[in-house]
């Protein structure tokens, strides 16, 4: 085997052994042997453009992901909200309503008794009483407010107050002139007061109503929240994307198309002066090595 | 010249530092299934994501140069408030954009100025938010990075130039790269203590911690409407009382008395002087109190102590509403909100240490009037004050001056009355929170327009930047 032989090239290619040996063939090939090629900048060193780009898109992604997550998040508490509204809220209005409604009916029942229309009236009270008793199971069953058990209760109490004396009313069979003056004195003021119980509860349930949609307000604020925060973030993410670009790619590129331009054999070595571990540098390196072997191989004497 | 990729990078770790307490407040949410679950959350989300970016393109530098450490200094404060904002505007409630970002620059500068008129209908983690940013902005959020970043020197000391005074260096004794642990092991040190003694006397932990951060920070954001009085326990006050009073004071000289130091501050003259001011200062106003009868003595020493304390070092918590106190004692007050506490604490304002190095300059000038062939050197702790150095202080003392004359006036333009623009600007300058008129002790900035808000945000900052690196940077920015 042909000892290698020791061989300066003019450039200060300081790594390379420059020494050639000859192929197997025993043609007389001027190769590097790869123990000569300036070594490549450690790999754990290397923050490759690739890795970088995709971790930068991936960040972009966990921002979008997150906001699109919040938004989902608050437009289901919103939709929660809303059927709260809907299912306990407007429920209880709505049996309120049918109560005072009933109520209304009762008394005007008890008043057709009162003028000689005993029949009439007496089926309006019992069909009234039956509306009212089945409306106050509602409100039961929508129990969502703190205040509203001791609404229902007021109520219960003061219709069952009423409708005693409606009762007593038509069961005594009175003459007209003196039921007429129970009902002045005692019927009418329990009526009223049935009727404040009854509005009290409606009044907790849209105050309660108002008051959701001031949260189902607030809630769609924040659900459009997120959408305004990553859109100012994907833009200030674009902005910072398209300057580590012009740094890390663009710079890089315009140093090396420079310094090949503005190369010529006498420089030696082609210093495009890449400060990044990245694939430039390594293509820096890369293209010295090219540099050094073609440069060595025009000295070598031709056969 | 200034390397932008160098000074991003920088921002994007204090987005991640600020990303960390973001997470522990969205813990807390999570524990108590509260509402500000999802904001801070995202708002984490969005600080982490944007904070690893820098760090993935650019790669450590050896050095940073004075000018990159002041523009990190100074965008980081920024930043900072901007991102701090985020939460408190997604949750809502008294929160408009405004508001957030007035409450996250007050909480960031340790001002302790708030526009909540109930501060009690906050969820947890929003009010653990609340009183982090006064903890990160307590010693600065840069000295906060660099204590969990192992930096080269080269880095260290650019942001100690942009960071920490020349007159606060005197005291520390030290070579810089020790005072960033220094600072540390006093701050987490007072907190600790100051937690373990208000939980021993009643508070509940979580009362306890954030009240502690509050006091160590000097920002004075309580989790009660009424402030501490909402305690109304004397050995509570006392405790912080005492803890507010170390606040002010430098750091690195309450370190040396921890470490058994000659120099400390019972032997510092100008710490000693502090005291004795502070010490005048407080029996003045509570024999006026005890003397015109508001109060009786135990009392009158309670709250004067209470008050004078929380407002020469800058805190704002608050036992009395001393807009009802009589006016020499307002006066008094008012000197103090001036005055502030010692250079290398947390506190704001002019601080004791200039107005010591004025009056010996003053007296230099004097003794330099009737012989002026005579040299004269002003001292502080037997060292030499180099002229530059007496310069400068002047100089932020003027322009202290200046910016409270120009922002109160500011104010005045905008429709508000003199007592409340002129207080809110002292009050705001000084980081010290409560002033007089409608931000009294028991007041809140709620109903100022939202123009006088961002200005006494401008105002905050300043405050806080010491007034010259925001101005020193102006200048870089329109000489580049």
């Amino acid at each position: 085997m042909h000892t290698p032989k020791a061989h300066h090239l003019p450039f200060g290619v300081c790594s390379l052994k420059k020494e050639a040996i000859l192929s197997a063939t025993g043609e007389k090939k001027l190769i590097l042997h790869p123990e000569n090629r300036q070594q490549p900048i450690q790999t754990t060193m290397i923050r490759s453009l690739q890795i970088k780009l995709v971790l930068s898109l991936s960040l972009l992604v966990v921002m979008l992901l997150a906001a699109a997550v919040m938004s989902m998040m608050e437009f289901r508490n919103m939709g929660d909200s809303v059927k709260g509204v809907l299912n306990n809220n407007f429920s209880s209005i709505e049996a309120a309503k049918r109560m005072m409604d009933a109520l209304e009916r009762e008394d005007s029942g008890l008043l057709l008794w009162i003028i000689g229309e005993q029949e009439e009236g007496s089926q309006t009270i019992h069909a009234s009483h039956a509306i009212i008793r089945s409306a106050l199971e509602d409100a039961v069953k929508n129990i969502t407010e703190t205040d509203e058990p001791r609404h229902i209760s007021d109520i219960t109490e003061s219709y069952d107050a009423y409708h005693a004396s409606v009762l007593s009313i038509l069961e005594g069979a009175l003459p007209p002139a003196e039921a007429k003056e129970i009902y002045n004195s005692e019927t009418q003021s329990l009526f009223f007061s049935a009727k404040e119980t009854v509005n009290a509860l409606l009044m907790l349930n849209q105050e309660q109503m108002y008051h959701q949609s001031e949260i189902i307000q607030e809630r769609s604020r924040r659900a459009m929240m997120p959408a305004f925060i990553s859109l100012a973030a994907a833009v200030l993410f674009a902005l910072l994307l398209f300057y580590f670009i012009r740094i890390y790619f663009f710079r890089p590129v315009k140093k090396l198309t420079e310094s090949i331009r503005d190369y010529y054999p006498e420089k030696g070595r082609l210093d495009a002066c890449i400060a990044t571990r990245d694939e430039f540098k390594q293509l820096e390196e890369e293209m010295n090595n090219l540099i050094s072997r073609l440069l060595w191989r025009r000295e070598q004497p031709k056969e | 010249m200034v390397r932008t990729r160098v000074v991003i990078k920088y921002l994007g770790y204090i987005l991640l530092f600020n990303a960390l307490f973001l997470f522990i407040a969205a813990l807390i949410s999570l524990y108590h299934r509260e509402s500000t679950l999802n904001a801070l959350l995202f708002s984490a989300t969005m600080c982490a994501a944007l904070g690893t970016f820098p760090y993935l393109f650019v790669e450590k530098v050896d050095e940073l140069r004075f000018h990159e450490g002041l523009a990190i200094s100074v965008l980081g404060w920024l930043l900072t408030c901007i991102v701090g904002m985020m939460p408190y505007y997604i949750w809502g409630g008294e929160f408009t954009l405004t508001n957030a970002f007035f409450e996250s620059v007050s909480g960031f500068t340790t001002t302790g100025a708030s526009i909540l008129t109930n501060v009690e209908a906050l969820p947890m983690g929003l009010l653990f938010w609340r009183s982090s940013t006064s903890f990160i902005g307590g010693v600065g959020i840069i000295l906060f990075v660099l204590l969990v970043l192992p930096e080269k020197k080269g880095v260290q000391s650019s942001f100690y130039r942009a960071e920490v005074s020349d007159l606060s260096k005197m005291s520390f004794r030290t070579r810089s790269r020790h005072i960033v642990r220094i600072i540390a092991t006093v701050y987490f040190s007072l907190i600790i203590t100051e937690t373990i003694l208000l939980k021993a006397l009643g508070m509940s932990f979580f009362d306890a911690v954030c009240h502690s951060l509050s006091t160590i920070a000097t920002s004075g954001f309580s989790t009660r409407n009424l402030s501490i009085a909402a305690f109304n326990d004397a050995r509570i006050e006392m405790v912080i009382t005492l803890f507010m009073l170390l606040s002010s004071m430098h750091f690195g000289l309450i370190y040396a008395t921890m470490t058994g130091k000659k120099h400390n501050i019972f032997t510092s003259r100008p710490s000693r002087m502090y005291m004795i001011v502070v010490a005048t200062g407080i029996l003045l106003i509570a024999f006026q109190l005890f003397h015109e009868a508001r109060y009786s003595l135990g009392d009158s020493f309670r709250y004067a102590a209470f008050q004078v304390v929380s407002l020469t070092s800058t805190t704002g918590l608050v036992t009395a509403d001393t807009s009802l106190w009589p006016l020499f004692s307002i006066v008094l007050l008012i000197y103090f909100s001036f005055q502030c506490g010692m250079v290398g604490s947390t506190a704001g304002g002019i601080k004791f240490d200039r107005i010591y190095l004025f009056f010996h300059s003053v007296s230099k000038q004097l003794k330099l009037i009737l012989h002026p062939n005579g040299i004269y050197a002003v001292r502080m702790d037997k060292r030499t004050i180099e002229h530059e150095l007496e310069l400068q202080v002047m100089v932020f003392i003027i322009l202290y001056i200046f910016t409270f004359f120009v922002t109160a006036l500011l104010l005045s333009l905008m429709g508000l009355d003199g007592v409340t623009a002129f207080s809110a600007s002292f009050a705001t300058i000084g980081n010290v929170g409560p002033g007089y008129g409608d931000v009294s002790s028991f007041g809140n900035y709620a109903a100022m327009p939202d123009a006088a808000k961002y200005l006494l945000s401008a105002n905050m900052l300043l405050g806080r930047l010491e007034i010259m690196n925001i101005f020193a940077l102006f200048m870089m920015a329109g000489r580049k």
